[in-house]
């Protein structure tokens, strides 16, 4: 079998199908049926193993349970049949958290996170991202950047789970709550959206930082909590800025909004490979003539010209090609 | 609920087994509750492969449901190589 540090960097390479990539290298039969009790299991004996997977879930729930089982082959460490999502999610048993660092460095490798959290503070946005781009649930993605806390500059994370209205579990090395100050940063934070919720706590020198991921359909809700030192817990994300100039510029102008999504979808390809100033002159040259009336107006104005650059800098390898230094603590 | 305790009487006669061919687990597999055929089917054919290794969530299979408990059987005898000796008859 494999050593546990090849696989992970066989994954890496394969990223965003480590797991599928690596249980065909490895030649396991993954078998996808409907199951009741259980989501999935791994058994081997000797070179040979199968894993059987819960078909009866969403695709990022079968990665999970995909990768946790080959966490379990990988380490040596015997499945446990009958196990849910859930218990696999809340367990404290020392060998059930070995199986999920490996499954969750398989699904979304530390580089990555590094790359997507690329400043401070963590919001749903951030979330979001790293969840799509990696195949997983914006669940798994708050629970992986909640365990790489100190590698990424948080002091402090934790991930809340609601169902309903109600605690269903949290999940942190480093941060407990009580219930209630659980449910009510979740209210906060629901206000706040989709900017995250801060609080300053001046005595202690930090800021509480809670962003809400919601899932209607499910009922279900994603806290995510972090602590971080003043100076980076203030600072706005791009993401809010970038929601707070939208809001400016598009205010009940809905068709001038697709009019310029269509202009930066047009443009992207062109971008690629420009600084982000050659893209600022091309962008202007190409799309300035193309508005007028009110829309112009604010497309032209200091904020607009910040939004302009501000999309422009996703697509130019200035952003989530390096980490800004100044956007976290180094850790 | 009936338990495995009474599944491998004790005999006389015969070899004593190399080591290799006992469980060192088999302590939490003989606490595992059973509930039908089926779960003493799986259970026996664990304690008779030593390699084969898994463990069940609250030593209990009552969690799974049958058509749960015969793909787990499937995938045993898949991974152990067991196969029916005849094909089934018309």
């Amino acid at each position: 079998m494999i050593s546990v540090d090849r696989a992970l960097a066989f994954a890496r390479q394969h990223y965003p199908a480590g797991p599928e990539k690596l249980a065909e290298h490895l030649g396991v039969r993954v078998t996808f049926s409907p199951m009741s009790g259980c989501d999935g299991w791994c058994l081997f004996c000797e070179d040979r193993a199968v894993i059987r997977i819960n078909n009866q879930f969403v695709k990022s729930r079968q990665r999970f349970t995909l990768a946790h089982e080959l966490g379990h082959l990988l380490l040596d460490i015997p499945t446990v049949i009958g196990e849910s999502f859930s218990d696999i999610l809340r367990s404290n048993d020392d060998e059930e958290r070995r199986v999920n660092e490996v499954a969750a460095e398989l699904l979304i490798p530390q580089n990555i996170v590094k790359a997507v959290v690329s400043e401070l503070p963590v919001v749903a946005a951030v979330l979001k991202r790293l969840a799509k781009q990696s195949h997983v649930s914006e669940l798994a993605a708050a629970l992986r950047i909640a365990n790489l806390a100190a590698e990424l500059g948080l002091e402090k994370a934790s991930v809340v789970f609601f169902e309903g209205d109600t605690v269903s579990w949290q999940r942190s090395q480093t941060l407990r709550m009580a219930d209630d100050t659980a449910i009510n940063l979740r209210d906060a934070a629901r206000e706040a959206a989709p900017n995250a919720f801060r609080h300053i706590r001046k005595h202690k020198g930090d800021v509480i930082v809670a962003s809400l991921i919601e899932n209607p359909f499910f009922g279900s809700a994603t806290l995510f909590v972090q602590l971080l030192p003043v100076k980076y817990g203030q600072q706005k994300s791009r993401d809010e800025q970038r929601a707070e100039l939208e809001q400016y510029l598009f205010d009940g102008q809905v068709s001038f909004q697709r009019q310029l999504q269509g202009c930066f979808g047009a443009f992207k390809p062109r971008a690629v490979g420009m600084s982000v100033s050659e893209a600022e002159d091309a962008f202007w040259e190409r799309y300035e003539q193309r508005f007028s009336g009110i829309p112009k107006k604010r497309l032209t104005s200091q904020k607009g010209r910040e939004y302009v650059r501000l999309r422009l800098e996703e697509w130019c390898g200035h952003f989530h090609a390096e980490t800004h230094d100044d956007a976290r603590p180094s850790s | 609920m009936p338990k495995l305790n009474d599944d491998f009487c004790p005999v006389t006669g015969g070899v004593d087994l190399p080591k290799s061919r006992f469980r060192d687990d088999m302590d939490q597999l003989r606490d595992v509750t059973i509930g039908s055929d089926l779960d003493r089917h799986i259970v026996q054919l664990l304690a008779l492969h030593p390699k084969l290794r898994v463990r069940f969530r609250k030593q209990d299979l009552a969690a799974l449901d049958t058509p749960t408990k015969k793909a787990l059987l499937a995938d045993m005898n898949d991974l152990l190589g067991v196969r029916p000796l005849r094909k089934p008859l018309r």
